[in-house]
């Protein structure tokens, strides 16, 4: 895997996030409209169509709205129209209240950002060398959604849906949606949330430790909707 | 499971005021948190209170630093007796004096011995003086053992720089042949070599020294002038009342102990030969309440104690029968525990349980008749523990193995 400089791993995260979001709203056909490149010149693209300089990405997440670079934007406006779309779309759900169907895109879109930071992060990434052949499942009471994190060689860490959560290494898993909402959010108090029964793990707890360290990092760093 | 509201009450205000609630090894995330207690009210023998009032059958014994029992008399009356006069001064009491005396008297190869507060304390400068004495500056431990809290050797993540770790050199626990090419790669720069006794990590079956690796160990560091160092602070007293380096024969040239050292009074001691004498001159050491007389005066009374009952025999011994039951019962229940390490500090681990799931819902199940069973740390023996105690305990872990299994099947 190509390292991006330390400096552009939020950015990249939180285009990951976007990213693993659009995963769980578009069809699978669709999806590499929104695969995330770091380009050179200081920008970032969206299926090498919509593309942003830095700044104007973390606005775009930061405040829901931000322009594309309008030359790309006009050799190709169709996808770019639905790219953008997809975009803002997925910039409501961050403003939406907690439900049943929006909190496992959000969340997705949260392990999405961990796990880039988990692949590229230079701390992080070391932490996690010795976990390559170990799994996370995570899963939300009350409804059916099990997220499984893996690594694979060439390609890392990543995550998806569904998956062989009780085969898994560890797993973590949220009381209810509206625990995994402020999990998705960066707003759950994990030290609380353990002892409260809110959250529970189990398993190998040494890589949970690690997860939470790396997931407290990337939340403190990647940009979020404000 | 059971009920804890005075502990969930007391850990949202500690929240308020203590970043993350509660620290370190004793943090509920490290152990069971819906299953164990926050907090404590009280301790008797080898039984505690927790602050919702439940009693638990103790085999944490204050993840270690408890070997002769809670609220053990004649500690207590030792401790009492010092109260009268005070405990910290300008200057250290006679205590001090005859602690040291008891420790080289006590310890074979001991000539001289420093106190401080905690095992940490004196891991770090152990390896300073070590430092000092070789003029050297690479230190050699075993991947995955613990040695304390500073950076250069803590289990955590956070607040470390990559040259805090730049000096340590690492090798697995019983692979000589790992430890001779660190030897040879850094030739005649190796200040010391950092062990415990045996490997006793978290999270993983106790490994005990295999054929003849201390041997081993003790002549690479005499062949190359490299200070071996004994990291006791868990063991000693445990496996044997001169030692644990006696228990596996083998001299190191310096050892730190704490923990059972004070039954539960914070000190801990570094004893070393007459070679690092100088180079234990040239280290600074000190902290606030480091001769604290209380702690001093219960050490006293515990090696007193550990001479007369012969508390590492007694405690190995009342771990063997433990242990020998515990494995018998589990058999029974069809669960593959093995009881790992030394008898007195057993690890518990079920075959085939590498992601530790059967451990965490046994000691959940357990947790419910009262056994303070830890699934990822080893396990302490009392030797308050009595023969009575021993039978409950067995008898209530075979309910707590055949409810785990029916629990596990369904």
């Amino acid at each position: 895997m190509k390292m991006p400089s330390q400096a552009n791993i939020p950015v990249l995260a939180a285009a990951q996030s976007i990213y693993a979001c659009g995963c769980m709203l578009l069809p699978s056909s669709s999806v590499q409209l929104l695969l995330p490149k770091l380009l050179p010149n200081n920008e970032i693209s969206f299926g090498d169509i919509v593309h942003f300089k830095k700044e104007k990405f973390c606005t775009l997440v930061e405040s829901g709205f931000a322009l594309p670079k309008i030359s790309k934007f006009l050799t190709s406006p169709y996808q770019s129209i639905r790219v953008l779309a997809v975009l803002f779309r997925i910039g409501r759900l961050y403003q939406s209240k907690n439900n049943k169907a929006s909190v496992p895109i959000l969340l997705r879109g949260s392990l999405g950002a961990i796990c880039t930071y988990m692949n590229y992060h230079q701390g992080a990434s070391r932490i996690f060398e010795s976990e390559f052949t170990c799994s996370l499942g995570i899963k939300i009471l009350e409804t059916d959604t099990n997220f499984l994190i893996y690594h694979q060689k060439n390609i890392g860490w990543s995550v998806k849906i569904g998956g062989e959560t009780d085969s898994s290494s560890a797993q973590l898993i949220f009381q209810n949606t509206e625990i995994a909402h402020q999990a998705a959010l960066g707003d759950l108090d994990s030290w609380i949330a353990l002892t409260k029964g809110d959250v529970q793990l189990s398993g190998r707890i040494p890589m949970l430790d690690k997860f939470g360290y790396v997931a407290r990092i990337a939340q403190s760093e990647v940009p979020s909707p404000k | 499971m059971n009920r804890r509201e005075q502990s969930d009450f007391l850990f949202n205000r500690a929240n308020q005021v203590i970043p993350t609630g509660i620290y370190g090894h004793v943090a509920p995330g490290a152990g069971l948190p819906q299953h164990f207690p926050h907090y404590c009210l009280s301790g008797n023998g080898c039984r505690f209170t927790d602050v919702d009032g439940k009693e638990w059958l103790d085999f944490m014994c204050g993840f270690g630093a408890v070997l002769h029992g809670f609220r053990n008399p004649e500690i207590e009356n030792a401790v009492k007796e010092q109260q009268s006069f005070g405990s910290v001064f300008n200057q250290p009491t006679k205590l001090m004096v005859e602690l040291a005396e008891k420790l080289v008297d006590q310890i074979d190869f001991a000539e001289w011995a420093v106190f401080a507060k905690n095992g940490s304390d004196l891991t770090t400068w152990a390896i300073r003086v070590a430092r000092e004495q070789t003029r050297r500056e690479y230190v050699i431990k075993v991947n995955g053992a613990y040695h304390g809290v500073d950076a250069w050797c803590d289990p955590g993540l956070g607040g470390r720089i990559s040259a805090d770790r730049s000096y340590i050199l690492e090798f697995e626990w019983n692979d000589y042949d790992q430890l001779e090419f660190l030897f040879k790669k850094y030739h005649g720069k190796i200040a010391a070599v950092i062990l415990t006794p045996y490997h006793h990590p978290s999270f993983a079956p106790s490994l005990l020294p295999a054929g003849s690796f201390w041997s081993n160990v003790e002549n690479i560091c005499r062949k190359n002038g490299t200070a071996l160092v004994l990291d006791d602070v868990r063991c000693g007293w445990r496996l044997d009342d001169g030692g644990s380096h006696k228990y596996f024969n083998f001299n190191p040239d310096l050892a730190i102990y704490s923990k059972a050292l004070g039954n539960g009074y914070a000190i801990s001691a570094c004893v070393g030969n007459n070679q690092f004498r100088a180079g234990a001159s040239e280290v600074f050491l000190t902290g606030s309440c480091w001769n604290d007389a209380y702690a001093m005066s219960a050490a006293l009374a515990c090696l007193k104690l550990s001479i007369e009952q012969k508390t590492a025999d007694s405690v190995m011994r009342k771990g063997k029968l433990f242990c020998d039951n515990l494995e018998m019962v589990a058999q029974k229940a069809g669960v593959p525990l093995k009881m790992t390490g030394v008898s007195s500090m057993p690890y518990p681990w079920i075959d085939g349980d590498d992601d530790l799931y059967q451990i965490q819902e046994l000691c959940k199940v357990a947790s419910t008749y009262g056994l303070y069973f830890h699934p990822h740390h080893n396990w302490f023996v009392s030797n308050a523990m009595t023969e009575n105690d021993m039978e409950v305990s067995i008898t209530l872990a075979e309910k707590a193995l055949k409810k785990f299994r029916e629990v596990s099947s369904t």
